[in-house]
């Protein structure tokens, strides 16, 4: 370890004619370390930076150096990892000078300069927290441009999974030889057909009495946080070799991708070591994604999807997934788009753009270039523009992409939703060939239809289910759902009795109450709501409120 | 659970609670031409109606800008009772009124 006893050197250097007076300033934060900190140039187009380790009787060091992407020499790793927790950053020697890494990054560091790569020597390996000085926008933007290009030529993409608490990685080595089990697991229950996600399904011998840690370790390998992070699905995808490290433990690809895909531990009955019942949450998103995208990529399904085909599914599937800033929803699909077709997106990919401008450029991309007429996933991606208190800035049409709350939120689900649980019931509105069109300015959107109707009266808001804490908030809920609902069919009566054109009152009521139930009457075990069933609903509604009064007030 | 206790968890009545709990966050409208139906939350009387072409389900629209610029922002997909089956028809649909294009912004 070096260390300087003062804060800075200041060095005379005194040529013979003049005078110079050189001040040789070292920084002052860390006073163990006499390097200075790490500058970086400017990139040419064209241009990317690559690390090589050098391991020496003084530690592990790193070499950056600039090379050209095209040039057909060069070959080269690249790093797939999760940039986690931004709390606390680590000193990484490059160049002989000192550069600041988070955590997760500087933990990975030494097994990097320990990959078996091709031949003898170790390959240089792309870093993006490293490789992209990530204090100029306009370099980031750039590079942005080359992902498709570097991911692609990389010889390996080594995937970071994080070392999980020593207490667990310990046991990593016996995880990953548990993950065939877990495959044979999900094999044995299709064989069976038992349904997926039935719970209390007896599990394989191999997978009972295990120490609780071993579950964690598994856990940390199918449900990393890397296989939420929205960049790495277009870095997994675009791979042609891809490598998982964990520590310094290796697993293959096909076998995580085998295991994350038969993996259903909540529906697991099995018991640890110790006798307990072991408890599983059910997984955040689908760990699924990247391995789907990466499939279509490789050209290993049978059918083709053309880039804004890929873009459109991306989109709807990865509404789970995470980015730090708004910008990264799209930045981080981009990398799908090769490099010579970036321009023709109408993505201008200019540093100073707004996420509005972002955002509409890349829904007009997916909305001209995909057929509404050729895929039911045009209206739905249509369908994800509603949502409320939407970034500034967005046109209607536009959805907020980096709105995360839908994926918490069951309640904004859209009306194609009501419709999907009967198959009968399924909605087609409009059978008529869909015409899309740019409009004058690029906010625009022009879309071919009828206007037809108008509204005239806005009944109130369905009331929302408050967490208040009480105990009573329950039955408050389904009072105020009660009262909601006599309200507004009293209103409904009024309002339809003064029209020009009369019906019945059955004919009346029918349309009240199926409206109220999107036209959805059947339930699982057959039974269908009917027009007495509403006739019961609303002699019960009164006394049933009565008694929630009472039983609250007490 | 709390229906078991007042009106039991297998009856109609408390099947039919269960459905309009998926309309929260939602807002129930009539329109001029009798029309019952409901939208995204923050509907208002003078919104407009429309069915696009090859769309599952319609949409309500609220005029932007000058009423002469004809112009709208989407408010909301919507059920509407009567308009969630269309005529299966590729070249004609049973809408009275004309087709158009409709600008979004």
């Amino acid at each position: 370890m070096h260390c300087s006893h003062t804060d800075s050197q200041a060095t005379r250097i005194i040529e013979k004619d003049t005078a110079y007076i050189l001040y040789n300033m070292t920084t002052k934060a860390d006073a163990c370390h006499d390097l200075p900190t790490f500058h970086y140039d400017t990139l040419q187009p064209g241009q990317i930076r690559l690390l090589s380790p050098n391991e020496s009787e003084d530690g592990l060091h790193w070499t950056l150096q600039t090379v050209n992407l095209a040039s057909p020499d060069l070959k080269f790793d690249a790093l797939s990892y999760t940039w986690g927790s931004q709390a606390q950053t680590l000193t990484m020697v490059c160049n002989n000078h000192e550069m600041q890494v988070h955590h997760n990054l500087h933990s990975a560091l030494p097994h990097l300069a320990r990959r078996m790569g091709r031949g003898v020597s170790l390959l240089p390996i792309w870093v993006d927290a490293v490789c992209i000085n990530q204090a100029d926008n306009e370099e980031k933007v750039r590079q942005i441009r080359l992902m498709n290009t570097l991911y692609g030529r990389a010889e390996t993409v080594w995937v970071w999974l994080g070392c999980a608490e020593p207490e667990v990685q310990v046991h990593m080595p016996r995880a990953i030889s548990l993950l065939p089990h877990v495959v044979e697991q999900g094999r044995s229950r299709e064989e069976l057909k038992i349904p997926r996600n039935f719970r209390s399904h007896e599990v394989v011998d191999a997978l009972h009495g295990l120490e609780p840690a071993v579950w964690t370790a598994m856990l940390h390998l199918l449900r990393n946080a890397w296989y939420q992070r929205v960049w790495i699905v277009q870095e997994a995808a675009l791979a042609r070799d891809l490598v998982f490290l964990c520590g310094e433990n290796r697993i293959d690809s096909k076998l995580l991708e085998d295991a994350v895909s038969a993996e259903e531990f909540h529906s697991y009955k099995v018991r640890d070591v110790n006798g307990e019942y072991v408890k599983f949450k059910t997984s955040e998103i689908d760990q699924n994604i990247m391995f789907y995208i990466r499939a279509i990529i490789q050209r290993k399904v049978s059918y083709t999807v053309d880039t804004p085909g890929l873009l459109l599914r991306l989109a709807l599937l990865m509404d789970g997934h995470s980015c730090s800033v708004a910008q990264d929803r799209v930045l981080g699909m981009l990398g799908l788009v090769k490099t010579e077709e970036i321009d023709a997106t109408g993505v201008t990919l200019r540093a100073l753009d707004s996420v509005a401008t972002l955002y509409t450029q890349f829904s007009t991309y997916i909305m001209l270039h995909n057929s509404p007429n050729d895929t039911q996933f045009w209206w739905r991606y249509f369908n994800l523009a509603f949502t409320l208190n939407k970034h500034a800035g967005l046109p209607s049409w536009v959805p907020d992409l980096h709105d995360q709350r839908k994926t918490t939120n069951p309640a904004h689900t859209t009306i194609d939703h009501f419709g999907r649980e009967q198959q009968a019931v399924k909605f087609q509105a409009s059978w008529r060939k869909g015409t899309i069109q740019r409009g004058k300015s690029p906010d625009e959107l022009v879309i071919r239809g009828k206007l037809l109707d108008e509204v005239t009266l806005v009944y109130r808001e369905v009331p929302v289910m408050t967490s208040t804490g009480r105990d009573t908030e329950a039955a408050e809920w389904m009072l105020s759902m009660l009262e909601w609902e006599e309200e507004v069919f009293q209103n409904f009566l009024q309002e339809t009795k003064s029209e020009i054109n009369p019906r019945t009152i059955e004919e009346l009521e029918e349309q009240y109450w199926r409206t109220m139930m999107a036209n959805n009457l059947t339930f699982q075990g057959g039974t269908t709501i009917t027009a007495d069933s509403w006739k019961v609903y609303h002699q019960v509604s009164k006394e049933v409120q009565e008694m929630i009064k009472r039983e609250i007030q007490r | 659970m709390l229906t078991a206790k007042y009106i039991g968890s297998e009856s109609d009545v408390a099947k039919i609670l269960t459905k309009q709990a998926l309309l929260t966050r939602r807002q129930l409208f009539n329109t001029a031409h009798g029309r019952f139906g409901f939208t995204t939350r923050g509907v208002q009387p003078g919104d407009i109606v429309c069915v696009f072409h090859g769309a599952s389900t319609p949409h309500v629209l609220r005029r932007a800008g000058q009423r002469e610029s004809q112009v709208y922002q989407v408010i909301g997909d919507a059920y509407i009772h009567g308009l969630m089956h269309g005529k299966i028809d590729l070249e004609a649909d049973d809408i009275e009124a004309e087709e158009q294009d409709i600008v979004l912004v």
